[in-house]
């Protein structure tokens, strides 16, 4: 094996990792956001505030920012490991994760959330705010979790690769 | 040749489908149930996500993942070469009874009754509260199941 331990580790741990990830994106972006589109908007707000309030939690933050900051070193270490086998994929995933799951949700989902959150949900104004999260934060949603899946592939093929002197598949 | 390719193909694809899977139940555990606990209208939204998940992008990830290990757990026999098929089939395994199964025999069962019982009702109350505890619990052991699917697909890949 020709990529160390610690590496192999974490990369395997950010491919489960980023697939999880993307698993919770996917959830909004094909179930939760169409249930909560159908209901009366006051509850359907009510319900995405909770949401947006309990989902800072330990677990989940844990989950997606560890695994940004397993990306983070693992980014460094497939550059000083550059020409062996699997670092294009290995830096490929961090990239992907970093920018189009970390990166993407902190410009884009968290100021929409932050600003559902601050509104009434019986308020006009709060029904705009609504209607507007609804296209906009969902297509956002829809790129964060393309990008966190890709992530996820990209640190698969860094393994399959990386064990590989030549960079070929084993079988 | 081709076939060695084409099973290891689909096992890079039934394990970023049992991530994806591991990753949807993940969120209503540790976010989504707790958010609709605090929430007065917490029944009907479940109840509206309930049936909205019924649709072709759900269940064709969660029913085309089961599809996949199926013909997996198959060939992992047929073809047996360890360790690659040990975990395969554990991978198969772990999908179809901790994700699938867990799912049919416990959690839908549990979501048809709470899709027909009446929100402003006590007894739609009751329910909600028992499914607040039961369905989460099941959650979490699917949660766990499709997760390890995936380490064990992952696994089989290297």
């Amino acid at each position: 094996m020709l990529i160390d331990k610690a590496t192999f580790v974490l990369t395997f741990v950010a491919a489960l990792g980023s697939g999880l990830i993307a698993g919770v994106f996917f959830i909004f972006s094909v179930a939760i956001i169409w249930a909560f589109e159908r209901l009366p908007a006051s509850e359907g707000i009510a319900a995405m505030q909770s949401i947006i309030i309990v989902i800072v939690n330990p677990i989940f933050l844990g989950v997606f920012i560890g695994i940004g900051v397993v990306c983070f070193v693992l980014a460094i270490r497939s550059l000083g490991r550059w020409e062996q086998p699997g670092s294009a994929w290995l830096l490929a995933g961090c990239l992907l994760y970093l920018i189009g799951s970390i990166g993407v949700t902190m410009v884009f989902n968290v100021p929409m959330n932050l600003r559902l959150a601050a509104v009434d949900p019986a308020s006009s104004a709060g029904q705009e705010i609504w209607a507007h999260f609804l296209t906009n934060w969902t297509v956002w949603n829809h790129v964060r979790m393309i990008a966190s899946l890709a992530a996820s592939a990209s640190f698969m093929a860094a393994l399959i690769y990386g064990d590989r002197s030549d960079g070929a598949v084993r079988r | 040749m081709i076939l060695d390719k084409l099973f290891f193909v689909l096992t890079l694809v039934a394990a970023l489908g049992s991530g994806l899977i591991a990753g949807a139940f993940f969120i209503f555990s540790v976010a989504v149930m707790r958010a609709l606990e605090r929430v007065p209208g917490g029944m009907v939204a479940m109840q509206s996500i309930n049936i909205v998940i019924l649709n072709p992008m759900f269940l064709g990830v969660f029913m085309g993942t089961a599809v996949l290990c199926l013909v997996l757990a198959i060939s992992s026999v047929m073809r047996w070469q360890p360790p690659g098929s040990a975990w395969l089939l554990a991978g198969a395994s772990l999908y179809l009874i901790g994700s699938m199964g867990v799912t049919m025999i416990f959690n839908v069962p549990m979501n048809n009754a709470l899709v027909a019982a009446d929100p402003a009702s006590a007894a739609g109350q009751e329910i909600w509260r028992t499914y607040l505890t039961s369905w989460t619990f099941w959650n979490h052991v699917r949660t766990i199941a499709s997760l390890a699917a995936s380490a064990s697909f992952i696994a089989a890949l290297i």
